[in-house]
């Protein structure tokens, strides 16, 4: 009398379960192309692709002012912006009344989902011409433009998690710091932020990966020029990330042979790149939440 | 009283630092409605684009972002709804849970252009797609999945345990729980997440550059197979070349466009999560 | 003669930790059967045990035999939703649908029995009136469930799960969140059901076992200590254990 199988439950569970194994089957599927296609690439320059420092398709791949540029933009956007997004993050969670900092967490949810082709006309038509003024320079597509632009894009996301991090903090600890005699801010330093440490380095490498990624901003604004700038520290100089480099190359490139191959060599470096930021950052977050 | 001094100090140095990021980010963008507010009349949404963007409107620019966006969310969507269901319903192991959901976040964190790289190859060159429509509708909904997916299964995960269990002890099966109780309970985190999608998909422009879209000769698609114009990469060409007055306040008039989608987009997202936080603490 | 509930030697454990070892009872038909012990000893976990509720817990293992009228309930191919609607089960805190009162009721029978759409009306006032709440709520029938006071919410509970008529029920402290007044309703309803039901009562409170219960099972870490016509239980408990817990249990 108990027995009875149901024909719904198990087609839909049948359904459910062909349809998540589908879209799981085709991410990975992706990830092995950009594998398989750019082993060429590895085949014909070896180490000398990542280290190489001269692109000149139909002769050589090197990728070595890519990664530089990509290293480069991405680090200084990062430094520049996050004290700002810190501070953002403090004053949100520890000072603002609960609407307030609701009003805030919505409008930087909405900053972010800014499109980078806004800000990368914002970019042609604001900051790179700031840019140039400012500092006297022939041109305004340098690599500090691009680091400057990807700050503001990355500034939202870093506020909020930051902002995530610091709340997940329970009150207790706030009130026990506070019964000792502690200010509010000195409760800020002693208590909440150590707290909050891994879900506050989670918020940074998560702004990592998605500063390492943004392609079109940085593409308009980068100056576009496949070489380390010398002196390497020159930040005035154009320069090239590899979003950038994908961005500006692949249409031209499809399918066609070692260029094509090179191409997909650079994906697969930056996959790899902001994969990892990206992994510890969710497991930074993950500690985080956890504790 | 000196110490109650340095926390003032440092109190404000917080403020002021907090407020310039803020009202730098707020200037700049307002800018985008300075400069294309003027475009913006009745016939910049009702015509077409002449003269390299220096008259006409945007007309198929707009329909070719609207219909990459509809057209991925209504793909991107039922996998990621059966994507949550599987992991949180069906899949019993700890292990592949936290694998599947480790591979779900960073895949969030993905660059776009490698989703347009890679679809491109796959969907346009393997699968003989091409430069069209369909490429960057299959493209942008396998981006979006992880958005759609990350807002749906968090709002499954909210579901007290009690509910299911009431349900469980009422002998529901596992498919009417889904139906009559883990559906509804996360009715607004699906549409949260597909609004949040739509956003994503409607801004996106590396990953459909040069597999969707054409900046000239194309209005809109008779088939699956064509290639559309579409807001974004107008913006970009018109940035990158135009030399025109007018062709540039054409750039930042759709970038206007733009950003009030989106901005709508997301704001609708955040007024439905609202009620979803509602939902349980009455 | 088959019993409502045969219990062979089970042995129940989350992740290899045992909580119920060596455990066997039976239970008669038409009886009210209280379940008392410490904290912590397994009884909540014998319930679940008893119509599965804990399948979907990660690392739980159920050995030795379980049986509800005659049939082994862990037995391959059982059908568990079938399983759980002959042994309805309440919690300590009524869980209601944000939907309203009648949609609460009819929530099982509506998955059970689709068909029978029609009569549902005259199943929520039948299932409703046995649950003695009919009188209450006939007049708010559409009005939201969770509005109802605590003790109208759990013979709601009650209500909805008499409504997929089971044969058993399970009750886990049924009456601890509840004022006195609405404890005594639910106390008067378990013995109303009696009737027509076999009733498993986790309870803390001595004197509601007394009360209510036909039988009482004491048990102590996971195990099965004494088990006994209620009255005799009280008046002259065997086990030292068990002296022990009613007179610690009745000074606290
Ligand atoms: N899901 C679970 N996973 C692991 N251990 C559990 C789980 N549920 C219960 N336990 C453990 O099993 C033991 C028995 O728990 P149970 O809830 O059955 O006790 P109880 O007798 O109902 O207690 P109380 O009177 O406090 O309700 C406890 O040690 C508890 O920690
Ligand atoms: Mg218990």
């Amino acid at each position: 009398m108990l027995f009875k199988p149901r024909s719904i439950a198990v087609f839909f569970r049948i359904l459910v379960t062909a349809l998540a194994l589908t879209a799981t089957g085709l991410i990975v599927l992706f990830f092995l192309f950009l594998v398989k296609e750019s082993v060429p690439v590895f085949q014909a320059e070896g180490a000398r692709f990542l280290t190489g420092g001269d692109w000149w398709v139909g002769e050589s791949y090197g990728a070595g002012p890519m990664i530089f540029g990509s290293a480069v933009v991405t680090l200084l956007a990062l430094a520049m912006v996050l004290p700002f997004a810190l501070a953002g993050a403090v004053v949100a969670s520890e000072f603002l009344s609960p609407r307030l900092r609701w009003a805030m967490k919505s409008l930087m949810e909405l900053f972010a989902g800014v499109p980078g082709i806004i800000y990368g006309l914002l970019g042609v038509g604001v900051l790179a011409p700031a840019v140039k003024d400012f500092f006297g320079l022939i041109d305004g597509n340098t690599l500090l433009t691009a680091a400057l632009l990807l700050g503001l894009m990355v500034f939202p996301t870093i506020l909020t998690l930051a902002d995530d991090a610091l709340h997940a903090v329970p009150g207790k600890y706030r009130d026990q710091a506070q019964g000792l005699g502690l200010s509010r801010l000195e409760t800020v330093r002693a208590v909440v932020l150590p707290q909050a440490r891994a879900g506050l380095l989670g918020a940074v490498f998560l702004g990592l990966g998605r500063a390492m990624g943004e392609t079109i901003a940085v593409m308009l604004v980068i100056g576009g020029r496949d070489q380390v700038p010398s002196p390497w520290y020159n930040l005035f100089a154009p320069g090239q990330s590899i979003p950038s480099k994908l961005g500006r190359e692949a249409a031209e490139a499809v399918g066609a042979g070692l260029h094509w191959n090179a191409l997909l060599g650079l994906g697969l470096v930056l996959f790899l790149m902001v994969l990892g930021v990206t992994v510890a950052g969710q497991l930074f977050l993950n500690k985080g939440r956890a504790t | 009283m000196k110490r109650g001094l340095v926390e003032k100090a440092a109190m404000a140095v917080l403020g002021i630092m907090a407020g310039m990021g803020v009202l730098v980010l707020v200037l700049i963008l307002a800018e985008v409605f300075l400069r294309g507010g003027g475009a913006l009349d009745a016939g910049f949404f009702l015509e077409e684009s002449r003269d390299f963007g220096a008259a006409g409107g945007v007309r198929y620019q707009i329909t070719g972002t609207l219909l990459l966006m509809v057209g991925a969310a209504a793909l991107g969507l039922p996998l990621a709804l059966a994507g949550a269901l599987f992991q949180t319903e069906y899949l019993k192991s700890p292990g592949l849970k936290r694998g599947l959901r480790l591979l779900i976040y960073s895949l969030n964190g993905v660059p776009t252009i490698l989703f347009g790289l890679l679809g491109y190859l796959f969907f346009g060159i393997y699968l003989g797609a091409g430069v069209s429509w369909l490429t960057g509708v299959l493209i942008l909904a396998i981006m979006i999945l992880p958005t759609i997916q990350v807002s749906v299964q968090e709002a499954i995960e909210a579901l007290p345990e009690n509910y299911r269990e009431a349900g469980g002890a009422l002998g529901l099966s596992r498919w009417q729980e889904i139906r009559s109780i883990v559906l509804p309970h996360s009715f607004f985190g699906i549409v949260t997440g597909t609004l949040l999608g739509l956003a994503r998909a409607a801004g996106e422009t590396a990953a459909i550059l040069f597999t969707a879209t054409a900046f000239s000769g194309a209005r809109f698609p008779a088939s699956f197979g064509d290639p559309v114009p579409t807001l974004q990469t107008h913006i970009l060409v018109l940035a990158q070349e135009a030399v025109n007055p007018r062709a540039i306040e054409a750039a930042w008039g759709a970038g206007c466009v733009l950003l009030i989608l989106v901005f709508s987009l997301i704001a609708a997202s955040l007024f439905f999560r609202s009620r979803l936080s509602m939902e349980f603490d009455r | 003669m088959t019993h409502a509930i045969e219990i062979v030697n089970a042995r129940v454990a989350y992740n290899g930790k045992p909580v119920l070892d060596a455990f066997s009872t039976r239970i008669r038909e038409h009886s009210v059967v209280a379940v008392i012990g410490p904290s912590g000893t397994g009884k909540s976990t014998l319930l679940r045990t008893l119509s599965r509720m804990n399948d979907r817990v990660p690392g739980f293992r159920v050995a030795g035999t379980v049986r509800i009228g005659g049939e082994d309930i862990y037995a391959k191919g059982v059908d568990v939703c079938r399983l759980r609607r002959k042994v309805g089960m309440i919690f300590q805190t009524p869980c209601m649908f944000p939907k309203s009162i009648f949609e609460n009721v009819i929530f099982g029978l509506k998955h059970q029995d689709p068909g029978r759409r029609k009569e549902f009306p005259d199943l929520a006032e039948k299932a409703l009136r046995r649950a003695s709440l009919w009188n209450e709520v006939k007049d708010r029938m559409h009005k939201p469930a969770p509005n109802l006071s605590l003790g109208q919410q759990q013979r709601l509970a009650i209500a909805r799960t008499l409504a997929v008529e089971p044969d058993i029920l399970l009750l886990d402290e049924p009456t601890s969140s509840l004022d006195p007044q609405s404890a005594l309703a639910i106390e008067a309803l378990i013995l109303a059901l009696k009737k027509d039901h076999t009733l498993l009562v986790v309870t803390h409170q001595l004197a509601q076992a007394r009360r209510v219960s036909d039988e009482t099972i004491f048990m102590e870490a996971g195990r099965l200590v004494e088990a006994g016509p209620t009255e005799t239980m009280f008046s002259h408990p065997v086990h030292p254990a068990t002296r022990a817990y009613l007179e610690g249990a009745r000074d606290a």
